[in-house]
């Protein structure tokens, strides 16, 4: 408690609300990300060379 | 999510496999199917092979939420329809492209990957959320570097043809991000759809994700390639109705995979 305003123990929460456009950024996938899972359609150039 | 026919490959639950012609050997492993790096003749092949494969599963995802979604709104089943049309038309100039450089139906193993996870999920705006905002979202970042890499092969036949699929994916994204959009705003439990949904494919991808040193079955190590080398086409996307801000997440996105990669790949060599 020490330094601490005894009226406020602790922090206040912070609430952050997402709206639809926020959240849909958020919800987002890049092509490596897809990729990764099948080396997807064929992508493989150069760095996948055997 | 239980009612339709499931499998279950490398511990995840997906939809099962949609009927195949017995000319295709269906595989569920990356590591069966015969993918390869190169562009050498064979390769083209298969590069077609899997993109012509690819196509008809797009078409039947959207068939597939016509049918299970009878309920939606008209003027996004018209879109459906009209995908459904724009899928099969390039099932078939894909299919004449590898007949014309010496390929046949079924000459490679097929997996139908995006199928198996799309229609898993039981909310059409999640299976939007994946078919078209965040797989065709991605092969539009895709086909712009595979035109580029088929025109330096020397076979501009097949980059032109990439390049008229291309325009056909924008308005497929773009109706779905108009839907979404709107959507999200009129309906917040869409956004929890949209978030489920790509919460799944995560966790889904992430169970596929190559152990390292793994190989398919000609021999190419599938782990072996950067995958970040597929950077975000802002151009395109923005045609594609992507906000700005969501363009800029996608690239800070990359920029964090490209950072953590090099770090990776920086701490194996020494």
């Amino acid at each position: 408690m020490d330094g601490q305003n005894p009226k406020h123990p602790y922090e206040s929460p912070l609430i952050k609300v997402l709206d639809e456009e926020e959240l849909l950024k958020v919800f987002q996938m890049t092509a490596a990300e897809i990729s990764v899972a099948s080396c997807w359609w064929g992508a493989c150039t150069a760095g996948c060379a055997a | 999510m239980t009612q339709y026919p499931t499998k279950v490959v490398r511990g995840v639950t997906l939809r099962a496999d949609p009927a195949r012609e017995p000319c295709f050997k269906v595989v569920h492993n990356a590591a069966d199917l015969a993918d390869y790096a190169d562009m050498s003749a064979v390769a083209r092949r298969q590069r077609l092979h899997k993109h012509m494969h690819n196509e008809m599963q797009s078409i039947e995802m959207s068939a597939q939420s016509l049918a299970e979604f009878t309920d939606a709104p008209w003027d996004v089943r018209m879109s459906m329809a009209r995908q459904c049309w724009d899928e099969a038309r390039h099932t078939r100039l894909l299919h004449r492209r590898l007949g014309e450089v010496g390929g046949y139906k079924g000459e490679f193993p097929v997996m139908n990957h995006e199928w198996s996870i799309t229609c898993m999920v039981g909310s059409l705006w999640g299976r939007i959320a994946l078919q078209n905002r965040t797989f065709e979202g991605g092969e539009i970042d895709l086909l712009r570097q595979l035109v580029k890499m088929w025109e330096e092969a020397g076979d501009p036949v097949t980059a032109e043809l990439l390049e008229g699929i291309l325009a056909d994916e924008l308005q497929h994204v773009r109706y779905a991000n108009q839907w979404l959009q709107r959507m999200g705003r009129e309906n917040p439990v869409v956004l929890l759809q949209v978030a489920a949904a790509i919460n799944y494919a995560k966790k889904v991808l992430k169970a596929y994700e190559p152990a390292p040193g793994e190989t398919n079955a000609v021999g190419v190590d599938l782990t072996g390639f950067e995958h970040v080398q597929v950077l975000a086409n802002v151009a395109d996307r923005r045609l594609a109705g992507f906000t700005d801000g969501e363009i800029a997440e996608i690239v800070r996105m990359e920029e964090e995979l490209r950072a953590s990669s090099t770090g990776l790949a920086v701490a194996a060599n020494g």
